[in-house]
């Protein structure tokens, strides 16, 4: 549904940037950063699907844990889009744009034990933090260090999650 | 694994030739690979199609 009668900024377009980016080069860049924007909000919502359901001894600790989690999630999908906003790009806003521009396959709409669900967590935070790697270096490679330095920052805290989910998963856990 | 996935510094240099340019890939956006090489920003190159080459 459209409410504006003009359109400022049509969906897919690049413009200009104020920080000197090839135009050319910021679009490489901003369509790496969409398909990072849209994972984050496919993992975003898997991780709250499995914050509302945990169940068992350990739930309260795991639900915060979860929360954390998307929260961190969240914060960085905002940072992404803001990144390819400021480089001329329009970030993903829809619930369609984001499901077809996601790379990672969300788990159904079926509710699942908690050790099936952090390892489906944990497949997705791997398929992120191997495509984070690669926009690290995309980044890099056509001058956008700024990017790269915040994909950096952002594979560092990626990273630390899915440690956590391991550890969860390890066999010395009350869930059965 | 497709080219698109991994770096790889031989297929557009010769090995005979120490100052041949280093060329790496990156994937971009879906089904996207961007060409680079190494210390120039400016030599890039991105293709919506990629091919395993055989030899």
């Amino acid at each position: 549904m459209s409410t504006q009668k003009s359109v400022l900024k049509e969906a897919g377009s690049v413009g200009d940037n104020p920080v000197r980016l090839d135009t050319e080069k910021a679009e490489q860049i901003i369509e790496a950063l969409n398909t990072d924007l849209a994972d984050a909000y496919v993992l975003y919502h898997q991780l709250h699907k499995h914050h509302w359901n945990v169940e068992g001894a350990e739930h309260l600790r795991i639900h915060e844990f979860l929360q954390e989690a998307y929260e961190e999630v969240e914060e960085a999908a905002d940072e992404i889009a803001e990144r390819l906003q400021s480089i001329g790009g329009v970030p993903h806003a829809s619930m369609p744009a984001l499901s077809e521009a996601a790379t990672v396959e969300p788990e159904d709409e079926d509710v699942y034990d908690i050790r099936t669900s952090l390892s489906n967590d944990l497949e997705m935070y791997g398929d992120i933090i191997e495509s984070y790697r690669e926009h690290i270096e995309l980044a890099a490679g056509l001058g956008d260090h700024a990017t790269a330095h915040m994909l950096r920052e952002q594979l560092i805290e990626i990273e630390e999650h899915a440690h956590v989910i391991d550890h969860y998963l390890e066999d010395d856990t009350l869930v059965q | 694994m497709a080219a698109g996935t991994q770096s790889n510094a031989e297929s557009a240099s010769e090995p005979d030739r120490p100052d041949s340019p280093e060329i790496s890939v990156c994937k971009g956006g879906p089904g996207k690979s961007v060409f680079m090489e190494s210390g120039n920003s400016d030599g890039w190159i991105s293709s919506d199609v990629t091919v395993d080459v055989t030899r």
